[in-house]
């Protein structure tokens, strides 16, 4: 249950309650978190946050080109790179790499997104050495050998049959196609692109991406500033300079959508809608957490949640959110109900949209959404792991060192007539395009199909 | 789908002491723990990080305790909760909990149903007061159950309705457990859920919502003494249930032979094949037999290291994924499965037998020292990483105290699993995987049948 962020009831109270206090500052909304800037011998800048109350080390790290950037004819290529990278490296073949790893109790994993490549590692403290010495292996050394490169094209032609019924697929592809046309977003894997896909592929994409243009290092646990700094070099030092991937242009968002329907036989069907969104380094991006947090993004507390869920019933969740690559900003929303009501979920969702829109936010919403901002970040920072996530996020998307002590203080500052302006700018729904996955009834779709 | 969560659920709680590595990695912080006069039991795990707790409340009443006919009431409860007391609106609690920039939501399972609230250290005694408040005086009307009940019913689709391979792990369950309640999925039958009543649900909450049927998990930056007072204030006020019932369960009648169960659906379009069996639990167990089934079934099944990986999808290249695994928690018992997905053009039939012919092999030959060693060492890795975060470590703890375990049986588990020896695992599989006690289910496309 509680995977799911939207699990429990509530419903919408008119009073106020006896054993519920007013809101003030907490405690945790002034937690600070110790970021330090730490150099190689090499010159490798990286992040560290250094806390040995639990004898582990966490690192992440991140190189700009992804997916986005693949070449035509090998869409999917980045993804199987970085799989490679753990199925074996220097004299160890997969399995003997992958036993390496388990006796040393840590984790390892490359992935890439559309808009870069990752690491990510795990260890005990005291193994850190060997698990520094594995990281290293799996970026320089990798074998890209046959078997399992075979192996992972076998998965991914099953993973292509599977996602013909799957509504998450189906609806993303729809909605990615439709605002997206004509852009490298929109792509996706195929038959022949999977078996395209070869060791030379893999080396070039290697190349391409691996190298200290565009490297982001965060390392947080039990390791001092000295013992971080040689281990970026053990890991990263021996990197090319290189130079920074060709970006993909800019997206223009095509013209919305009322309506796409994409038929599945389910007894429910799948709502996403989008409309534009903004760069986090847009101002407003501040103020969009809160204006979000009212319609859609406050699990219980949202206007949406409210509407749709608490008052009619309609469906178990809803939830709207930013969503942002490095060529595209959108907000997204999304929720699942059964396909006789469908409609009604989303003429209520379009007409709570419009009621915002229309009227703008009180600022007791205002407030309330601040307090919970500002308070629930503590949350987010209570493990190594965790901290890990969040700061290596703020690294990467090319915020200060000291950003994540000073977030709240930008979102306390938020005002009424900032929300509202977003809420003009971002929240028109006739500017949204809706994607529905299922056996809706009575719908009359205006694209796709 | 709720009931397979609670399997995950477990296996990272078992996850949570070390045995690798060193004495350092290994040692675990025990809980302080005490019980108040109206017999709620307190457990409380200190972590200083950062300013936060999770607060939990366990109780000892899930799934296998509802009535004949009311199947899904126990999760009923999960959303019933926050619709409000004499002291609270309907939906002001979680509205409250948002205001102070917490975070909460509720999970159930067979054994048990938790309500948890994630906030910063000076609002500890605001969630205690709500919780303590809705522990005996829970409020709501035929309205609110009314709507609640479809947004269940909306949950049960979103899980398991539009979701063929739910809807097959459902009746497996089923099959396996023809009679014991473990058979009955947790979130309800959908005709069951559509008539349930306030009345049934208000007597099953008098009955079993009661501070001598709960448990108190408190962890982060709290220690008992600090929290004592709290306790006594707000929870120890409380009236206890008298003649609490004891939670005494049906068995189930002998098996008489292998059951199959084929499920198609048009939706399907990758085949697998998985079986279950019901096995050993935590809780059952007075000696060491699932820690050995356990290790026993890592061995052939846990990892990409293991027999069943390596032997169906490297070796042999006839499945694209194969794994084996014990959800060794329950009160009255656990289960085991393995399963596969066959490669293009290799049918379930071939997949059935070659996992079949894994599992004999293993039986005959039995691990060599260095999978038995690698498996222990998987198992206690996780547990070594849970110390970093206090979610992980409540939920080990309360769901642990909830499923028959005791506090001593938590702290010793790294110390038993690194007791198991090699025949000790084989013995405990070969009990376990037995044909005579299992269901075999194939989950295929439409027209396969």
């Amino acid at each position: 249950m509680r995977v799911f962020a939207l699990a429990v009831a509530l419903a919408c109270a008119p009073m106020a309650p006896a054993l519920a206090q007013t809101q003030t500052e907490s405690a945790a909304s002034r937690h600070d978190v110790n970021v330090q800037r730490i150099v190689s011998p090499s010159g490798i800048e990286a992040w560290l946050v250094s806390d040995s109350t639990v004898p582990m080390v966490v690192l992440r790290a991140f190189w700009r080109g992804g997916s986005a950037i693949e070449p035509v004819g090998a869409v999917g290529v980045t993804g199987v790179m970085t799989d490679m990278l753990t199925e074996g490296s220097g004299a160890m073949n997969a399995n003997a790499f992958k036993e390496r790893l388990q006796d040393l109790n840590m984790s390892l994993s490359f992935g890439a997104s559309w808009d870069g490549v990752g690491m990510s590692l795990t260890t005990l403290s005291e193994n850190r050495d060997a698990a520094f010495e594995m990281a290293r292996m799996a970026l320089y050394e990798p074998r890209f050998d046959a078997e399992p490169l075979a192996r992972i094209k076998r998965q991914m032609l099953v993973g292509l049959r599977t996602r013909e019924t799957n509504p998450s697929y189906l609806a993303n592809l729809a909605l990615d196609q439709a605002l997206y046309a004509g852009h490298p977003y929109a792509r996706r894997t195929s038959r022949e692109s999977v078996d395209a896909i070869n060791r030379a592929a893999l080396q070039e994409r290697h190349t391409a991406l691996f190298n200290r243009a565009t490297l982001q290092i965060t390392i947080v646990g039990d390791i001092s500033s000295e013992d971080a700094a040689r281990a970026v070099d053990t890991i990263f030092g021996a990197l090319p300079a290189g130079a920074r991937p060709p970006e993909p242009a800019d997206v223009t968002l095509s013209a919305p959508t009322p309506l796409i329907v994409r038929t599945l036989p389910q007894p429910q069907s799948l709502v996403l809608f989008a409309g534009p969104g903004i760069q986090d380094e847009d101002p407003d991006w501040i103020p969009l957490a809160v204006a979000n947090y009212i319609l859609g993004g406050g699990g219980f507390s949202s206007r949406l949640m409210d509407q749709v869920r608490e008052q009619r019933g309609l469906v178990y969740g809803i939830g709207t959110g930013p969503s942002v690559r490095e060529h595209s900003a959108i907000i997204r929303g999304s929720a699942q109900t059964e396909n006789g009501d469908v409609r009604e979920a989303i003429e209520v969702t379009r007409a709570e949209m419009a009621r915002l829109y229309r009227d703008g936010a009180t600022q007791a919403e205002v407030n309330d959404a601040i307090t919970y901002l500002t308070g629930s970040f503590a949350l987010d920072l209570d493990s190594n792991v965790k901290i890990a996530g969040v700061v290596h996020g703020y690294q990467a998307a090319g915020r200060d060192i000291d950003y994540i002590n000073h977030r709240n203080d930008l979102i306390r500052a938020v005002t009424l007539e900032d929300v509202n302006r977003v809420v003009r700018r971002l929240f028109n729904p006739d500017a949204y395009t809706f994607v529905v996955v299922g056996q809706p009834e009575g719908l009359q779709a205006s694209g796709g199909n | 789908m709720l009931g397979g969560l609670g399997q995950r659920f477990f296996a990272a709680c078992l996850a949570l002491l070390a045995l690798t590595a060193s004495a350092q990695a290994r040692e675990f912080v025990r809980p302080e723990t005490f019980t108040l006069r109206n017999g709620l039991q307190v457990v409380v795990i200190t972590d200083r990080r950062a300013p936060v707790v999770t607060h939990m409340v366990w109780y000892r009443v899930g799934a296998a305790d509802e009535p004949r006919g009311y199947s899904g009431i126990a999760h009923f409860f999960e959303h019933l909760m926050f619709k409000g007391t004499r002291q609270i609106a309907p939906g002001e609690f979680s509205r409250t909990v948002a205001r102070n920039g917490g975070e909460d939501n509720a999970f159930t399972n067979w054994d048990y149903t938790a309500y948890y609230e994630r906030i910063a250290r000076d609002r500890l005694e605001l969630v205690m007061r709500m919780e303590a408040d809705r522990m005996r005086n829970l409020q709501f009307s035929d309205e609110t159950f009314a709507s609640e009940r479809d947004v269940i019913v909306e949950e049960r689709r979103q899980r398991v309705d539009n979701n063929p391979g739910a809807v097959l792990g459902e009746r497996m369950r089923a099959m396996l457990w023809p009679h014991h309640p473990y058979g009955t999925p947790v979130i309800g039958w959908l005709h069951e859920i559509q008539s349930l009543d306030r009345q049934t649900a208000l007597q099953f909450y008098r009955t079993w919502y009661a501070p001598n049927n709960a448990i108190l998990v408190v962890a982060g930056d709290v220690d008992a003494a600090e929290l004592r007072p709290l306790a006594d204030r707000y929870y120890g006020r409380l009236r206890p249930t008298r003649d609490l019932p004891a939670r005494t369960w049906v068995t189930d009648p002998p098996n008489v032979g292998p059951m199959r169960v084929t499920h198609s659906d048009e939706k399907v379009r990758q085949p697998s094949f998985s079986r279950l069996y019901r096995a050993i639990s935590y809780g059952v167990d007075t000696g060491r037999q699932a820690h050995a089934l356990d290790v026993g079934m890592e061995i052939l099944g846990g990892s990409e290291t293991s027999r069943l990986y390596r032997a169906l999808v490297e070796d042999q290249r006839i499945a694209v994924s194969a794994g084996a695994s014990a959800s060794s928690s329950g009160l009255g018992g656990g289960s085991a499965s393995v399963w596969a997905t066959p490669a293009e053009g290799v049918t379930l039939e071939q997949v059935e037998a070659a996992v079949d012919a894994v599992i004999a092999e293993f039986l005959r030959d039995g691990p060599t020292e260095d999978e038995l060693t690698r498996a222990k060492n998987s198992l206690a890795a996780n547990a070594i990483y849970s110390r970093d975060s206090q979610e992980s470590l409540a939920n080990i703890y309360g769901s642990s105290l909830a499923q028959g375990e005791s506090i001593d049986d938590v702290v010793n588990w790294a110390r038993d699993i690194e007791a198991v020896t090699r025949d000790e695992a084989v013995a405990m599989v070969r009990q376990t995987l037995d044909l005579n006690a299992s269901v075999t289910g194939w989950l295929v496309p439409e027209q396969a049948q």
